[in-house]
């Protein structure tokens, strides 16, 4: 099984179980100095209020509230949605070293999916937490 | 005496006019509800907050158009202050003399800026939009107040009538009247969709589907792709003719407006 | 939307001199992704707004990159601490048009 099978399933079925751990696996790759997958990082720190029935795709609000571990402050933080087609959201670097951070923000999701939030601080140390949630769909096809 | 008369008749054509609603057990006066009632909570919690608000953007860009000294070319100019100009969103669509046809506010508004420095093109323009929110904002809580001009009671009429026959017709591929959604099953869901009885006092609005304010013009045409039938050109007398018949049957409520909107 | 682009900044908590509010900033910037098709079936071309700083009385506090699943319109809510005295709160942002601009409002304690 080549990295391109894994990440990308064809059979439905199978992307739903292999959802997880394909697109973590397939992003950490291409987040730059991470060499851990998200879904293998502490959550610990992070938490994420997401509603788990998004009203629209077009407007889906994330509160990010980020706790450095102790010693050390939030240098970045990145909010990424595999199964956009451009997934890496927000990237935000973060002067005056702050201990916490809250975060608010509206994004646009191509799909019902988990929304990423990547914490990377000041001692080379990374957290990540998800939250998942299901874009309910309009019923009138709107042409105007 | 004659003005009675035709207010008379014009009732009396409406009722006429909807049988569906008459036979169904609940009234469409028990469902005289803005649209914000059928926001969800997350919704109206973003309605609620300025700060969250994105119809505040183009709320404070029409407090910037409109200007607040006497300088020429602006708004101000010759209305003065925008909270002159209470009321006067709960008025329209009027029946113009001089182009023999309804206007509405944003149609009002276009020919209002010809006059000025910054003639403004497009129902949709984002400055025209501003101007409208700004407008509607500022007769917030007013009811609407839909009547013909003295001497021009029967083209008025007429247009109500026309409204009201295409509030009442079958259209589009999926053969629906308005009265099948906005009457006869207020509350229930279509998919996400909460269907509303349609009272038109939220407009402009946001329209998160959009991503961009829109006019009742732009609603009232999504409504038609709704059901799949022919959509009228920006613009259209069709369109007007069924905002103000639906203003009309909304009279009672209050202006809400601008609004955010799924 | 032809420019310029409307924005707002407005500030959510006690302007105390040391307390941290949350400054809440919104950019009617149409930020067309670059996958939508307009009627005559043509790409609309990507135009977004992909960087922001923000500056508390001209420091740099905030850079951030925003890619295509930021809303229309962009909003942005972090916290900012208000300095003693007070100050100045400038949001810059930037789009793929080459479009720039700022946002400016004052922190009054």
């Amino acid at each position: 099984m080549t990295l391109p099978d894994f990440c990308v399933p064809d059979d439905p079925q199978r992307r739903k179980g292999m959802l997880w751990a394909a697109s973590a696996c397939f992003m950490s790759t291409h987040l730059s100095g991470q060499a851990t997958s998200m879904s293998d990082m502490s959550s610990e720190g992070i938490e994420l209020v997401f509603p788990r029935l998004a009203d629209t795709g077009n407007a889906v609000p994330l509160q990010a509230s980020i706790r450095a571990p102790e010693g050390t402050y939030i240098q970045s933080l990145r909010v990424i949605l595999p199964e956009n087609p451009n997934p890496v959201a927000l990237q935000l670097k973060l002067h005056g070293e702050p201990q916490s951070y809250q975060l608010n923000t509206r994004l646009r999701l191509a799909a019902s999916q988990s929304v990423w939030v990547v914490a990377a601080f000041g001692n080379g140390m990374a957290r990540a937490n998800s939250a998942p949630t299901v874009i309910t769909s309009t019923a009138c096809l709107d042409d105007s | 005496m004659r003005w009675a008369a035709f207010q008379f008749a014009g009732w009396a054509v409406w009722l006429c006019a909807i049988p569906l609603a008459l036979t169904a057990q609940t009234a469409s006066s028990s469902s005289l509800q803005s649209g914000n009632a059928f926001l969800s909570a997350d919704l109206l919690a973003m309605q609620n907050d300025a700060t969250r608000n994105p119809a505040q953007l183009w709320l404070e860009q029409g407090r910037k158009l409109w200007g607040n000294a006497p300088q020429k070319g602006i708004c101000f100019e010759c209305h003065g202050q925008a909270q002159s100009m209470k009321g006067v969103a709960t008025q329209f669509p009027k029946w113009s003399r001089t182009q023999q046809k309804l206007i509405n506010l944003e149609d009002q508004i276009l020919i209002c800026t010809q006059r000025s420095s910054k003639p403004l093109k497009g129902l949709e323009n984002p400055d025209v939009l501003a101007l409208s929110a700004l407008l509607h904002d500022t007769s917030q809580g007013l009811p609407f107040r839909m009547s013909a001009a003295q001497g021009d009671e029967v083209p008025w009429q007429d247009a109500l009538n026309k409204g009201a026959e295409q509030f009442t017709t079958r259209a589009g591929r999926m053969n629906l009247a308005c009265t099948h959604c906005h009457e006869l099953n207020i509350g229930k869901q279509m998919r996400a969709d909460v269907i509303s009885p349609a009272h038109p006092t939220g407009f402009p609005i946001f329209k998160m589907s959009w991503q961009s304010m829109g006019s009742i013009d732009r609603r009232l045409r999504a409504c038609y792709s709704g059901v799949q039938a022919e959509v009228p050109a920006p613009g259209s007398q069709a369109l007007r003719q069924l905002e103000l018949f639906l203003k009309v049957r909304a009279q009672g409520l209050p202006v809400d407006g601008p609004s955010l909107r799924r | 939307m032809s420019s310029p682009i409307l924005t707002r900044l407005a500030f959510a908590g006690s302007l105390k001199a040391g307390a941290t509010v949350e400054a809440r900033w919104s950019a009617a910037h149409p930020m067309d992704s670059g996958f939508r098709v307009d009627d005559s079936g043509q790409k609309i071309p990507r135009n977004i707004i992909h960087t922001v700083k923000v500056l508390l009385n001209e420091q740099l506090i905030l850079e951030a990159d925003l890619g295509t699943a930021m809303t229309s319109p962009v909003y942005l809510a972090f916290p900012v601490q208000v300095p003693a005295g007070g100050g100045w709160v400038r949001v810059l942002w930037m789009d793929d048009a080459g479009q720039a601009g700022e946002t400016t409002q004052r922190l009054v304690v």
